[in-house]
C-alpha cells in the first residue's frame, strides 16, 4: 500500500521524529510509521508522538527542525489549514520539515474521497506574509517514496518546509516498487538550536521589528527562491512532435491521463502529457516549450481548475479544464475524448 | 576591580520592557539561575509572542521564536530530541492560557521535562492592554471598558488550579514577583522578599527539569502602562487585588527541591 | 603603629540599562540612591549611588540589587582600603 511504502521510505531515509494527528485519508501513513518506531534497525528514529492537534504537530515539527532533526507529518486539507501559521513561521525562520498532504474532498469537512483541491492553497497561500514552500507531486507509489527521500534532502539543503501533495488514491493503492531508499545525505546543521555549547548562539527567529531588517530577511528568502527555481522538474510524456493536444495533470490524474495519451497515440492522435514533478517551483521553461507546440491544452484535475490557473499564468494561453469534483476520479475514455 | 557579570546575560543587553515592569526581573532571575546552575551553554529558550518576545536580545542563549501560544509544543519537541539540554520558555498569561492553553495542557500532561515560566500581568500587554482570561472581575481594560463581567466572561482562569490535576507535573508554583510597597511615616519603600522568592522559584524550576520533571511557575506581576497606573499604584494593585485572586502557593514539588 | 581597614560598600550601576523607574531609590533603607540630572542614551535619567545616604552609609543589604528589574544594578560589593594609621 502507498502508505506503507511512504512509511518505509521515510524511516529508511533517516526520519528522526514523527509528529501527527490522525485524519482520513492520511492516517495509514502515521499508523505504518508507528510500527517502525523502536525497531533496532532504525536507531536514528528517536521520537514518534501523536499530537493533540495539527497546530501542535506543526509546531513540534518546527521545534524538531529548529534543532536540526529530520521530521515529518502526514495530514489532509483540514489539518493543513490549521498548520498554515506554523508553516509561515518555519518558512520565515528557515526551518526544515516535510508535510505530506493527502488531499481529500473539500472545502469544509467535504469528504474523504480523493480530490486535488489543495493545489491553490499549497502553492499560493500556505501561511500569511508570502510563503512559498517546495511542493512535490508524485504520481505513483514508487515516486511517493522517492519524493519523501528527496523532500528530506531538499528541506535541509534549502532550510525550508517541503510539502508533498498527494491524494487518497495513491496513498491507498497497491503497486509494485523497485527501490531501496538509501539514508539521506543530510547537510551539516551548524545553525541548529541545540544549545550554545561554548560556541556562538543559534537564533531561529522570524521577528524583525525594524523595516530594514525585515526587508533584508525577505530579500534573503527571495534570493534563496531563485536558487530553488533551478530544481524545477517535470516530465513530458509522449511529447515528441507538434501536439494535437497537450494534457496537463499531476498525481492520480496524471497516471490516468497517461493511459488516455497512449490510447490516442494508437489512434494516431498526437497527444502528450505534461506532468509537473515539482509543483513549486514549476518548470516554467518546459511548460513554455511544450505548450508552444500544442494545438490545444487540457488540464485534467480533480478540482475546478486550480492547476490550469497556474499553467495559464505562465503560458498566457487558454487551458481547457476537465474537472472532476467531489471525489470522482478521471475516466480514461472521457480524458481521451477531451482532445477534440 | 572587575564587575561580576552573568555569562547568560549580554553585557550591553537592554530589555525592551517599560520602566518598572517585572518582566525584566524575571529575565534577570532566569539569567542568574542559568549561571548559578552552570547550564547556560546547554540552554535553549523558546520565546512566545507577547512582551517577552524580545528576551533574546537580553539572554545570551540559543533561541527559537514560537508562534503565539505554541511554545510548549516546540519546547516538547526539542526536549524529546535533545534530552540532555535545558529547554525553557517564558509565556504571557494570554499566550499560555488563552490562545495556547491546549499546547500548555498537553505538554504538562505528558510531563515532558521542560520549564515554563508564565508572567501573569492579567492583561494582554504587548497588544495594548486588552482583557486576558486572567483579568480579575471588574478590572477595566481596553476591551472591558466597564470592567470584566464575570457573568459573560467567566471568572479569571487559574493556571495552577488547572495544572494541579495533571499527575506528571513535578513542580508547580505561583509566586508574586512584584516588590511589595511598604508605607512608612515619611515615604514608600519596597520589599525585596518577593524578588528573592521568585528567584528561588526559578532556580527550583530548573532543578526540577534537571531531575527530569516538568516545571511550571506562574509569576504575578504588573503591567503599569496598560493598567494606566503609576508604578507604585500598579504594585499596590498586585498586593491588594492580585494576591486575592492569585494567592501564592506551592502546588506541587514532587522531588522536594524546595527543601534542598 | 597600627593598621586601619576602612571597609565600605559600593553599588555598581550600569547607566545604560537603567530606566529610572526609581524602585531601587525607594527600596533603599539608607537612601543612598538618587536620580541623576543627566540622561543615558535611551533618554532615561539614571540612578547614581553615593556612599553616604540621607539615613547613613550603605549597609550592603542588596535590596536595591534584588528589586531592580533591569539588571542595571550589577553588583553590590565591599571595597577595602587599607592605610597605615598614625
Ligand atoms: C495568532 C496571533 N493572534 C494574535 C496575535 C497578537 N498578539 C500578540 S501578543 C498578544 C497577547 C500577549 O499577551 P500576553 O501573552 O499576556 O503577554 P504580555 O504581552 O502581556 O506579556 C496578542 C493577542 C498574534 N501575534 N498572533
Ligand atoms: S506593556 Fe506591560 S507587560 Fe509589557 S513591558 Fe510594558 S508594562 Fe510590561
Ligand atoms: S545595598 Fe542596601 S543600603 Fe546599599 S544602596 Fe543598596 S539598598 Fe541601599
Ligand atoms: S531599579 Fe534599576 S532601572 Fe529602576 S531606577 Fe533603579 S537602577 Fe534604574
Amino acid at each position: 500500500m502507498g502508505a506503507k511504502a511512504i512509511a518505509e521510505a521515510a524511516v529508511r531515509s533517516g526520519l528522526e521524529a514523527y509528529f501527527g494527528y490522525p485524519i482520513t485519508p492520511s492516517s495509514e501513513i502515521m499508523e505504518n510509521i508507528s510500527v517502525l518506531y523502536g525497531e533496532k534497525r532504525y536507531p536514528w528514529f528517536k521520537v514518534f508522538l501523536q499530537s493533540a492537534s495539527e497546530i501542535e504537530s506543526v509546531n513540534m515539527l518546527f521545534g524538531a527542525g529548529a534543532a536540526g532533526y529530520v521530521s515529518m507529518t502526514a495530514t489532509s486539507g483540514p489539518g493543513l489549514s490549521l498548520m498554515a501559521e506554523g508553516i509561515s513561521y518555519a518558512y520565515a525562520s528557515e526551518v526544515p520539515f516535510l508535510i505530506i498532504d493527502v488531499n481529500r474532498g473539500g472545502p469544509g469537512l467535504g469528504n474523504v474521497a480523493p480530490e486535488q483541491s489543495d493545489i491553490s492553497f499549497v502553492l499560493n497561500s500556505l501561511g500569511h506574509g508570502g510563503v512559498k514552500p517546495i511542493v512535490l507531486a508524485p504520481h505513483t507509489v514508487q515516486e511517493s517514496m522517492e519524493h519523501v527521500h528527496k523532500g528530506f534532502e531538499l528541506a535541509f539543503t534549502y532550510r525550508i518546509p517541503v510539502i508533498m501533495l498527494t491524494d487518497a488514491l495513491i496513498v491507498h493503492m497497491y503497486d509494485t516498487v523497485e527501490w531501496e531508499p538509501p539514508y539521506i545525505v543530510k547537510p551539516k546543521v551548524e545553525w541548529a538550536a541545540r544549545g550554545r555549547n561554548y560556541g556562538p548562539r543559534h537564533i531561529i527567529n522570524s521577528i524583525y521589528l525594524d523595516p530594514p531588517e525585515l526587508k533584508g530577511n525577505k530579500e534573503k528568502l527571495l534570493q534563496k527562491q531563485k536558487e530553488i527555481d533551478k530544481i524545477a522538474e517535470s516530465e513530458c510524456f509522449m511529447c515528441y512532435d507538434d501536439l494535437d493536444v497537450l494534457y496537463i495533470a499531476i498525481g492520480i490524474s496524471a497516471r490516468i491521463s497517461k493511459e488516455a495519451v497512449l490510447k490516442l497515440r494508437k489512434k494516431g492522435v498526437k497527444a502528450g502529457l505534461f506532468r509537473p514533478i515539482t509543483l513549486s517551483p514549476l518548470d516554467k521553461n518546459s511548460i513554455l516549450k511544450y505548450s508552444s507546440h500544442a494545438e490545444k491544452i487540457v488540464s485534467v484535475e480533480m478540482n475546478e481548475g486550480q492547476l490550469a490557473q497556474e499553467i495559464m499564468r505562465i503560458t498566457r494561453k487558454d487551458v481547457e479544464v476537465l474537472p472532476y469534483l467531489g471525489g470522482y476520479i478521471p475516466d480514461v475514455e472521457e480524458v481521451a475524448e477531451a482532445w477534440k | 576591580m572587575e564587575v561580576k557579570q552573568f555569562s547568560s546575560i549580554f553585557e550591553n543587553g537592554v530589555t525592551t520592557y517599560c520602566p518598572g515592569c517585572e518582566h525584566g526581573l524575571l529575565l534577570k532571575f532566569i539569567g542568574m539561575a542559568l549561571d548559578e546552575l552552570g547550564i547556560t551553554e546547554k540552554a535553549i529558550m523558546v520565546g512566545s509572542v507577547g512582551c517577552s518576545t524580545l528576551a533574546y536580545k537580553f539572554l545570551n542563549v540559543d533561541y527559537v521564536q514560537a508562534p503565539h501560544g505554541r511554545a510548549p509544543a516546540i519546547m516538547s519537541a526539542i526536549k524529546l530530541l535533545e534530552k540532555d539540554k535545558v529547554v525553557f520558555g517564558i509565556q504571557g498569561d494570554g499566550d499560555a492560557l488563552s490562545i495556547g492553553i491546549a499546547e500548555l495542557i498537553h505538554a504538562a500532561n505528558r510531563g515532558i521535562p521542560i520549564t515554563v515560566f508564565m508572567y501573569n500581568n492579567m492583561v494582554f500587554g504587548m497588544t495594548g492592554g486588552q482583557m486576558a482570561p486572567t483579568t480579575p472581575e471588574g478590572m477595566k481594560t481596553t476591551t472591558t471598558p466597564f470592567g470584566r463581567d464575570i457573568k459573560q466572561m467567566g471568572p479569571p482562569l487559574d493556571a495552577c488550579k488547572i495544572l494541579s490535576s495533571f499527575p506528571q507535573i513535578s513542580y508547580l508554583k505561583r509566586v508574586v514577583i512584584t516588590p511589595k510597597p511598604i508605607f512608612t511615616k515619611d515615604r514608600v519603600m519596597y520589599s525585596s522578599k518577593e524578588a528573592m522568592d521568585s528567584y528561588k522559584a526559578v532556580l527550583n524550576a530548573f532543578k526540577t527539569q534537571l531531575m527530569e520533571g516538568f516545571s511550571f511557575v506562574e509569576f504575578i506581576g504588573t503591567c503599569n502602562v496598560n493598567w494606566k497606573m503609576s508604578i507604585l499604584d500598579s504594585k499596590k494593585y498586585v498586593h491588594e487585588v492580585g494576591v486575592k485572586v492569585y494567592p501564592p502557593a506551592l502546588c506541587r514539588d514532587a522531588f522536594g527541591v524546595e527543601k534542598k | 603603629m597600627y593598621q586601619v581597614v576602612h571597609s565600605k560598600w559600593e553599588v555598581i550601576v550600569n547607566r545604560e540599562r537603567c530606566k529610572g523607574c526609581e524602585i531601587c531609590i525607594n527600596a533603599c533603607p539608607q537612601e543612598n540612591l538618587s536620580l541623576s540630572k543627566n540622561v543615558n542614551s535611551q533618554g532615561y535619567h539614571y540612578v547614581e549611588f553615593s556612599e553616604v545616604g540621607k539615613k547613613g552609609e550603605c549597609t550592603g543589604c542588596k535590596i536595591c540589587w534584588w528589586v531592580c528589574p533591569e539588571y542595571a544594578i550589577l553588583e553590590v560589593r565591599r571595597i577595602e582600603k587599607t592605610d597605615n594609621g598614625s
